[in-house]
Parts: C-alpha cells; sequence; structure tokens
C-alpha cells in the first residue's frame, strides 16, 4: 500500500471517532471502567502480599545455641545463613548482649547477680523474606551440630502463605475475567460502527477497495478506543493511589504503620507494570475487536 | 472484452434457474442494451460479471480475468477495471461530491495529487464541477447519478456497466445520461446497459440483447435467434 493511502486511512480512522463521538465516548469509559479495576485488583493484591510479607519478616526464627558452642559450630551456623536464599538477614546474640537486653525489659534487680553465672544462651536472630519454606529451612538447620533449639512461628506461617496464594489466584482471575470483558466490549462498539457503515462498505467493494482498506479505519478506530481509555484508567489509578497513600499517612493505621516502614508499595514500585499492561490490553484488544466484527460485512 | 460461455445459474434457495445456458460475446467498443422484464435474470447476469455471485455451470470471461479461476483476493481488482453505475447511485452520504469521486481513486492507490488534478477534470466532464464540495443529499437525482457515473469514469475503465442508471431520473434526464454514455463509448469505452426502458432503447441504434425467463431470446448481434 502506497504511504499517503496509509495516511488517508489512518485519518479516515480518527475523523470517524470523533464524528461518531457518543459512541465513542460510551465505550471509552465502559473500557475506562474495566481497566480501572484491572488496575485496581493488581494493586490490592500486590499491596496485600506486600503487607502479609512485612508481617512475616516481623517474626523471627530463633536458633538457640549451647551454652558452650565452639567458633567452628557457630560459623557453620553462620555459613549455612549466609547460603539459604530465604535469609534476608540474622544477628548473632552473645549470652552477655542477652542478658543485657532482658535486664533492659525486666529491670536490673531481678537479674542482679546473674552476671556471672549467665544462664542464657548464645543464640542467631534470623530475619525470614518469606515463611513458605519455613519447614524446609528448619529442616536445614538439623544437620548442624550444637543447635539446641530453633523458635519458630510455623502455626502462622501456614496461615499467612494460604492468604498470599489465595489473594494471589483471585487477583489473576479477576485481571483474566476484566481482559475479556473488555474484549468484548470493544468488539461490540465497533461492531455497532461497522454495522451502522454497512452501506458505506458494501459501496466500497463495488468500487474495488481491498478487504484490509476497508478494515483499516475501523482498526484505527478500536486501537484508538483502547488507547484513550488505557490513558484515562491510568490517569484515574495515579491519582486515587496518590489520594489512598496520603490518607493512610494521615489516619496513622497504627498495627500497619508499627510493623511496616511504608505503608503500601509507592508507585514508582507499579507504574511499570500498570502502564504496559493498560497500553497492550487497551490497544491489542482494539485491534483484534475490530477485525473480529468486520468479517461478516466483509464477505461480498 | 465480455465473453459468457453456457452460463447457467441457480440459486440454491429457490431451485428455479435464474440463467440458463446463455451464451454471449461483446467485443472491445461495443455499446449493448441488456433488456427483458422483471425476472428476466438481468440481475442475476451483472451479479455474475462482478463476480457477486458464481454461476452453476459454464465459464465466464471479462476484461481477460476468467472468473472461475479468480482467486478471492484478486475480485478488487477486477472491479477496479470496471466502472459501476447503479439505479439507486450509491454514494457514500457521508462525503461529498469530491471525495465520492476521489474514493474509487484511493482504492486503487493513486497519489493525492494526481486525484488533486484527475477528479476536478472528471467532474468537468459530467458538468458538475460547481458542485464538488456538496453533499448528495443536497443533489437532485440527476446530479447523484452523474457524480456516480464520474466515479465509474476516474479510474479510466475500459468496461462500465450500468444496472438501470435511469430508473430514479425523470424522461429528460434519462435521454442525457445516455447521451453521455454514447459520447464515452466513443472514447473507446466499453458499455453495458441494462434497461427495462424500452422507448429509451429505441432512440438509440445500439445491440440490444433480450432476456426472458433467464434465456436470451434476441440479440441484434446473432441473427440465428
Amino acid at each position: 500500500m502506497r504511504f499517503s493511502s496509509f495516511i488517508y486511512l489512518i485519518k479516515e480512522g480518527f475523523k470517524n471517532l470523533f464524528v461518531n463521538y457518543l459512541m465513542s465516548f460510551s465505550s471509552i469509559g465502559v473500557l475506562m471502567a474495566c481497566l480501572v479495576l484491572v488496575g485496581g485488583s493488581y494493586l490490592i493484591t500486590v499491596n496485600v502480599n506486600y503487607v502479609v510479607e512485612q508481617v512475616e519478616q516481623q517474626n523471627e526464627l530463633v536458633i538457640f545455641l549451647e551454652d558452650d558452642a565452639t567458633s567452628e559450630q557457630k560459623s557453620a551456623v553462620k555459613t549455612l545463613l549466609d547460603e539459604l536464599n530465604d535469609v534476608v538477614s540474622y544477628r548473632y546474640i552473645s549470652p552477655q548482649e542477652a542478658l543485657e537486653e532482658q535486664m533492659d525489659t525486666l529491670g536490673e534487680d531481678v537479674l542482679a547477680g546473674l552476671e556471672e553465672d549467665n544462664p542464657l544462651p548464645p543464640s542467631f536472630r534470623v530475619k525470614l523474606g518469606t515463611l513458605a519454606n519455613l519447614d524446609d529451612v528448619i529442616y536445614q538447620f538439623s544437620q548442624v551440630t550444637g543447635i539446641t533449639k530453633i523458635n519458630a512461628p510455623t502455626a502462622i506461617a501456614g496461615t499467612l502463605t494460604n492468604i498470599k496464594n489465595l489473594i494471589y489466584i483471585f487477583g489473576i482471575g479477576i485481571v483474566v475475567i476484566l481482559a475479556l470483558v473488555s474484549l468484548v466490549i470493544i468488539t461490540n462498539t465497533i461492531r455497532i460502527t461497522v454495522f451502522s457503515r454497512r452501506r458505506e462498505i458494501n459501496i466500497m467493494k463495488y468500487v474495488g477497495a481491498t478487504n484490509a482498506f476497508i478494515r483499516q479505519p475501523f482498526v484505527v478506530e478500536g486501537a484508538l478506543i483502547g488507547l484513550f481509555s488505557s490513558a484515562l484508567a491510568y490517569g484515574i489509578i495515579y491519582f486515587a493511589y496518590d489520594r489512598v497513600l496520603l490518607w493512610m499517612e494521615e489516619h496513622n493505621i497504627s498495627w500497619l504503620t508499627s510493623s511496616t516502614q511504608q505503608v503500601l508499595l509507592p508507585f514508582s514500585e507499579v507504574y511499570l507494570v500498570l502502564a504496559v499492561t493498560f497500553l497492550v490490553v487497551g490497544v491489542f484488544t482494539g485491534i483484534l475487536g475490530s477485525t473480529f466484527s468486520m468479517r461478516k460485512y466483509l464477505k461480498v | 472484452m465480455i465473453e459468457f460461455n453456457h452460463v447457467s445459474k441457480v440459486y440454491s434457495s429457490n431451485k428455479a434457474a435464474a440463467l440458463k445456458d446463455v451464451t454471449l460475446k461483446i467485443e472491445k467498443g461495443e455499446f449493448a442494451f441488456i433488456v427483458g422484464s422483471s425476472g428476466a435474470g438481468k440481475s442475476t447476469l451483472l451479479k455474475l460479471l462482478l463476480k457477486e455471485e458464481e454461476p452453476t455451470s459454464g465459464e465466464i470471461y471479462v476484461n481477460g480475468f476468467r472468473l472461475s479461476k479468480l482467486r478471492r483476493g484478486k475480485v478488487p481488482m477486477l472491479r477496479r477495471s470496471m466502472g459501476i453505475v447503479f439505479q439507486d447511485f450509491r454514494l457514500i452520504p457521508t462525503m461529498n461530491v469530491f471525495d465520492n469521486v476521489a474514493f474509487a481513486q484511493r482504492c486503487t492507490n493513486v497519489s493525492s495529487r494526481q486525484i488533486k488534478r484527475n477528479v476536478p477534470y472528471i467532474l468537468g466532464l459530467v458538468g458538475l464541477h460547481d458542485k464538488a464540495k456538496c453533499m448528495p443529499n443536497e443533489l437532485s437525482g440527476g446530479e447523484q447519478q452523474r457524480v456516480a457515473l464520474a466515479r465509474a469514469l476516474v479510474n479510466n475503465p475500459s468496461l462500465i456497466i450500468a444496472d438501470e442508471p435511469t430508473g430514479n431520473i425523470d424522461p429528460e434526464l434519462s435521454y442525457k445520461i445516455v447521451e453521455l454514455l454514447t459520447d464515452i463509448n466513443k472514447a473507446g469505452t466499453t458499455i453495458l446497459m441494462v434497461t427495462h426502458e424500452h422507448e429509451l432503447v429505441h432512440e438509440f441504434s445500439n445491440r440490444v440483447i433480450t432476456l426472458e425467463n433467464g434465456r436470451i431470446v434476441a440479440d441484434d448481434a446473432d441473427w440465428s435467434l
């Protein structure tokens, strides 16, 4: 196809979008709502997971060593801790430090006299990135000598992991359903447009226009609807998220803020995924929807 | 130019044959009328020429194309080689006169610059140069038909097919339209005009092919009938 014809057809697509502005307006509106829901559910999923992970990380694993554990044994534990992927950070607490901590909490007088005969063992306090593999992690240490006991939040681990999986599946489910709904909406919009111009399309076929030539302006129109919906949905999500973040900071949700450094994921973490997804879903469904809806009218 | 070789067409829905064993040959540069009452098969004949329908049997040759062997994707090429004028004009209602005629050129990838030259010239030929910016609904029937004719002409086709072009036009204008077609024919274009207006046919001394019940019952070029 000649370049000037290509440009002409793109211009026709733009023109048709604006000429049927009511139709375009309502389609963009509905599609935008769908995309906002998609974006919203994605953000909720991602943030709930984030909060759950924060809670997970607050729960420490404590590895107690024997009172007279050797430095080789301590190094062995350290080496293993360094190797394990799930370990985010760890701290060695000597018996002395442990006693000081307890004295801070309970008061010096209660524990006075124990400095010489410290009953507290050396320990490692370990923070894990996720509790999903807690049992495996504990098992790794069963081979290491010198360990007396491991305190692990096994009870809560199962619950938190289940919550995360559930949210994840739910989130994906919503995204898939809404993506399909978006496709159906765009297909129907273009179908209505094509139907209202079926006489024109018929004439074009008699004059000798190829299917590609006839189809192109409609495809452009569909893609534009997708594009505008994406941009608007993205804008709405951006402002809404901003507001939610501000509101949470102002109202100081205590149980969240005490346990997390930042309440929700900053927008910078999520904007790229959102932008690309919106663009792809919007434009792609626009093009696909147009192609499907034209089939019947191109058969002359 | 056009050749029908023992062509028959039966529509699957009603079993009756729309065309029965039609053999016809139209040479380059001819002007032929196709006449017949309603249901005689005139529209079917045209639909077969445009490859809108396919014959049940027989071969059709148009402009060097053998229609039975023509692939779907090549049908636009076939239609571009002919100019078609319909009874109901079939102008695109959302485009003005200029754009309607220009559209036929756009489909064939003609450059914008050439379109700006060709279209005014053709509009001048049919006498509508000053109505270039009008919309179809602002024109009279005769003017709309002339726009349709201009659109049929603009790609300089070797064949023009006119399907009852004077059907929606009053008599004096009808005569003018056929005169215009005659001028175009004199310049070398083959013309095939379907009509049921016998008075008009008698005013012009062109070849007349008569269809009845799907058969050719009279043909000026064939004295055997």
